[in-house]
């Protein structure tokens, strides 16, 4: 399928790989800015998560730890519930046996998963003798500047993109070859993706049935032994995983707050969600991507794309309140919209190259790296205008203050994340104003205030308040605590109240 | 090949592309309506309100039933000073007439200006590329959101853009024609581009001169008595102004604070620039538009284009400073980009057809396009209700029933003591802000904060702050103010002080 009617330019192979290498090289430099400030610059929950899962893992088996963060940084890792395989942070927490618990280390791998998925990116679009269009759409994969802040978060969403990327350059090298051997590695990838984060099954299942049905009759599809080896393998790993996870840990808790039909009967939803998408993905990029459908020029890739933004807009209509609050869940999008810019692209460049002399030639190489250059500045000062490593010492300080013993309730913006990370302190939460109206839009009521306070702080040593808007917004507690218990320790200028819940005052 | 999309969606039938740009055209126009009664604030409001200003002066030079102190107050309000001959303040004034005042007419004019623009436009890039084309680059110049926001302000750029597109769709029917018709029209439209706004001398000269010296010869045009009639008629009407207000209006203060080219050596100007481009027209569409340019003609296409770009370069390059302050700047900048990703649209569209000869494909397209201006005119009504600004006029009355409308105000205000003029029917001098400190210090000037507040508060009695974030950036004015002046009337939104009686310890 391969042939060599490509653009001149990309014909010359030393040429093609330089500026693959320059892309390369490029993408993970600004990925590596700021390397060591702390991951709260994109939702750093999710990150202090992973952080924690990982540096857990690493201090049990720790030798030199003291025993007292040995147990904590353990109950730390396995208080987090289970919600897919901690791929990512079980190879984090081998390297820190290397390099010792080091922050950014996350951020090393995410990077560079994610430029291994543009890697796959790129021998699709060989594998579809668009080479020139690969190019185009490398380089918006690499740098579109959504991606350029998420690639670099220690989430396993990264991970699951570039093993979406994989998968899809299997699967359609399978359907260019249908061998055996492709079948097994299409199922393979693909099963991959979707063990390492379950939500990936929505573009690749998307994919992988629209290249089915492309060929046409269904008794044929169905009679098609390498298809069933396909969905099989695909599903193994998957299943297994959640058979252990039902059966072993929590993972069915996982799935509570999660599905919300509710929102499906507001119109405004679906306005939001379309401002959301044409944002993350760059208006021009996700109208080129659509028209690119059509200027597929064979039904493989074609129906893939339309598979592929249909498996996008069922994963929004089944998590419609994640698709609104976290701008994460919109990941795969990039990969799809690169997917459909590979023909429109490539059939630009082709034009161009063809048309016009040398000197244009150099010119159209030098207006794209002028392109990477100014995302690659506007992510970078983006980057730069943030620095969150003072938050480190403020932490670690509460953490002192606090005592690293104590059992704690907690008030806070991160769900007590960095208290935790930061400061060695292990908290129960107290709901925040999101919780609640979450809750409450899930139909769940709302507990008594009294009997839930009496629940929640039964055994613990202190209620810690490190929010203060939450402590603004939450008038009932704020009013139960400063007249029932005494306030040890605050700084408002820091943003903390501590109350003794050992020796409540009498209002 | 190149008009089978013109076939196969228009099947040649000139009715329906007719429609279609009707429909495009009331759409655009019916876009710019929404929130058509908020005080136009929401864009460069200082230059608005300027216009209103003149606006309401020249109107009130007719009206005969208003007291004679508010007539005068309103034609003294009105003498703002002059940066361009008043054309579109004359046409509201005279409308005003007919209506009453109304700051909502000029929107109008405007809009409408600018949606005549987009007929131009057509009927150019139709001439240059295809129909198909001209459908999508105007719908692109309609519906971008900056545009639809910019487009419908009180200020000469809207009228201007809109000449300007009548020129260039006259100069390009010229080189394809020769003919007297073509070039004195180009003459017409031109002058008047100049002369509603100089600053049009950059786009409408880069085209002229590209279509001379690329499109049919310096040696050929210098010989031509068409070339000089246009060159002609294009500076007669500024010419005279220019004159005429360089001797009588003493416009030469006009030109100053306005040329900063240190900034070319400074690296951060060209990324605020592209930034700026960002904001205005996209990263995608602006980046495809100039590798469309690689898709053009060399004869026939591309020396207009050329010419525009380099037009539109020149143009940052002299005005540095104000081409990433004033985003309004920009505004010519949609047509260029509009034409010149026509190309590429062009030759998009020919491969569409070449892939998909159906009628469902087309469709499909149809839709796509349809899709994509529908989320691109919500971007664009999202920002027109962003804001409401209907609570200004009541505040800026009040604040002028307390200066009592007469003479002897200096204020720190909003849009240089524009709002307190039409709403609160009182004058008063602009006391510095800190941008415009620093826009004297670009340009080299020293001040002395001191000297200067003596000079400017000498007779005056009132000091009016309303702009506290301003106030905090000049604490030595603050601190005097606070320590030396009575405050005469204060809220939580304003502050006056008392100039003329001052507390014992002078300053």
């Amino acid at each position: 399928m391969e042939n060599d009617n490509h653009p001149k330019l990309f014909v010359k192979p030393w040429l093609t790989t330089a500026l693959i290498v320059v892309l390369f090289v490029a993408a993970l430099g600004i990925r590596l800015y700021d390397l060591t400030d702390l991951p709260n610059d994109f939702y750093m929950v999710r990150q202090y998560r992973s952080l924690l899962i990982a540096r857990g893992m690493y201090y049990e088996h720790l030798p030199t730890a003291s025993e007292w963060q040995r147990n904590l940084a353990v109950a730390q890792w396995k208080g987090e519930g289970l919600i897919e395989p901690p791929i990512m942070e079980a190879l984090t927490a081998l390297t820190y046996d290397f390099t010792g618990v080091q922050i950014w280390i996350g951020r090393i791998y995410a990077s560079l998963f994610w430029l291994s998925g543009g890697l796959a990116i790129w021998l699709l679009a060989r594998k579809m003798s668009m080479r020139g269009g690969g190019i185009i759409a490398l380089a918006y994969f690499l740098f579109v500047p959504f991606a350029v802040t998420v690639s670099r978060a220690f989430l396993p969403d990264p991970l699951m993109v570039a093993a979406i990327a994989w998968a899809l350059w299997a699967l359609y090298r399978w359907e260019l070859r249908h061998t055996w051997k492709a079948a097994i590695l299409a199922g393979v990838l693909t099963g991959l993706a979707i063990l390492i984060k379950s939500v990936a099954v929505f573009p690749l299942l998307g994919a992988a049935v629209g290249l089915v049905v492309s060929r046409g009759s269904l008794k044929r599809i169905l009679a098609d032994k390498q298809t069933w080896a396909v969905v099989g393998i695909t599903a193994i790993p998957t299943i297994i995983y959640y058979i252990y996870g039902f059966t072993s840990s929590d993972l069915g808790s996982q799935f509570s707050l999660r599905f919300f039909p509710e929102m499906l009967k507001d119109p405004s939803f679906y306005v939001r969600w379309l401002f959301l998408t044409a944002g993350f993905s760059g208006f021009a990029a996700m109208f080129a991507s659509l028209t690119g459908i059509l200027l597929f020029p064979s039904n493989g890739p074609r129906f893939m794309a339309i598979g592929m933004w249909i498996g996008y807009i069922a994963y929004g209509l089944a998590f419609p309140y994640h698709f609104m609050t976290h701008d994460y869940y919109h990941l795969p999008l990039i990969v799809i919209v690169t997917f459909g810019l590979i023909p429109v692209a490539d059939l630009l460049v082709r034009q161009v190259m063809q048309k016009t002399g040398g000197l244009w030639q150099a010119a159209f190489i030098g207006l794209l790296l002028f392109g990477i250059s100014m995302q690659m500045w506007l992510a970078r000062n983006s980057m730069a205008s943030a620095n969150y490593r003072d938050e480190a010492a403020f932490w670690q300080e509460l953490g002192q203050t606090i005592g690293h013993d104590k059992s704690i309730v907690e008030l806070s913006g991160d769900y007590g994340y960095r208290l935790a990370y930061l400061g060695w302190v292990n908290g129960s939460q107290w709901s925040t104003t999101a919780d609640v109206a979450l809750r409450s839009l899930a139909g769940q009521s709302q507990p008594d205030f009294a009997t839930d306070f009496a629940k929640r702080i039964a055994g613990m040593d202190l209620f810690v308040i490190t929010s203060p808007p939450e402590w603004q917004s939450q008038a009932d507690l704020r009013e139960y605590l400063t007249t029932h218990y005494q306030l040890i320790a605050s700084d408002e200028g820091d943003g903390y109240w501590i109350f003794d819940l050992h020796d409540p005052v009498s209002p | 090949m190149k008009r089978i999309f013109a076939k196969i969606i228009f099947r040649e039938r000139p009715w329906m592309w007719k429609m279609t740009l009707a429909l495009m055209l009331l759409g655009g126009f019916a876009l710019r309506m929404i929130n058509l009664t908020n005080p136009p604030l929401d864009f460069a409001p200082t230059r608005q309100l300027f216009s209103a200003l003149k606006a309401r002066g020249m109107y009130y030079q007719y009206v005969t039933d208003a007291p004679d102190g508010k007539r005068q107050l309103a034609i003294s309000l009105g003498d703002v000073g002059i940066v361009e001959p008043p054309v579109l303040e004359t046409i509201v004034a005279q409308t005003y007439r007919l209506t009453g005042d109304h700051l909502w007419i000029a929107r109008i004019y405007s809009s409408l200006f600018w949606v005549l623009g987009g007929l131009a436009l057509f009927l150019l890039i139709r001439e240059l590329a295809s129909t198909g084309a001209a459908i999508i680059g105007t719908l692109f110049y309609l519906f971008v959101p900056f545009g639809v926001v910019a487009s419908r302000t009180f200020m000469p750029d809207p009228l201007m853009v809109a000449l300007i597109i009548f020129t260039l769709w006259t100069l390009f029917r010229w080189q394809n024609t020769a003919r007297w018709k073509w070039a004195i029209l180009f003459g017409i439209f031109g002058g008047l581009a100049l002369f509603v706004k100089n600053l049009s001398v950059f786009i409408i000269v880069g085209g002229f001169a590209g279509v001379i010296l690329g499109a049919r010869g310096l040696k050929r045009s210098i010989r031509d008595p068409q070339a000089w009639v246009m060159a002609v008629l294009l500076v007669l009407p500024v010419g005279i102004y220019m004159l005429y207000g360089s001797l009588r209006l003493n416009m030469g203060s006009q030109f100053a604070l306005r040329f900063f080219p240190k900034m070319w050596l400074d690296p951060a100007f060209y990324f605020r620039w592209d930034a700026m481009i960002n904001n205005v027209v996209g990263f995608g569409a602006s980046m495809f538009a100039i590798v469309s340019i690689f898709l053009t003609d060399k004869k026939r296409e591309r020396p207009l284009l050329f010419g525009l770009w380099i037009g539109y370069f020149l143009f940052g390059m002299t005005f540095p400073y104000h081409f990433y302050t004033h985003d309004y700047y920009q505004l010519s900048l949609i047509p260029i980009v509009a034409i010149s990703l026509a190309f590429g649209i062009r030759w998009l569209l020919e491969r569409f057809a070449k892939y998909n000869p159906g009628i469902l494909s087309t469709v499909v397209l149809v839709g796509i396009v349809l899709f994509g201006t529908v989320v691109q005119a919500w971007y664009g009504r999202a920002r027109l209700v962003s804001s409401d600004y209907r609570n200004e006029p009541a505040f800026w009355a009040e604040i002028g029933d307390k200066l009592g409308h007469g003479p002897g105000v200096i204020g720190l205000t909003q849009d240089y003591g524009y709002r307190l003029a039409y709403w609160g029917w009182q004058g008063s001098a602009a006391w510095f802000t800190s941008a415009d400190i620093g826009v004297r210090y670009l340009a080299g000037q020293d001040i002395d904060l001191m000297q200067m507040f003596t000079e400017d508060t000498a007779g005056k009695k009132y000091f009016l702050v309303t702009m506290f974030g301003e106030f905090d950036n000049q604490p030595v004015i603050k601190d005097l103010l606070y320590s030396h002046y009575p405050i005469f009337a204060q809220t939580d939104e304003y502050v006056i002080f008392d100039l003329e009686h001052p507390s014992e310890s002078q300053p």
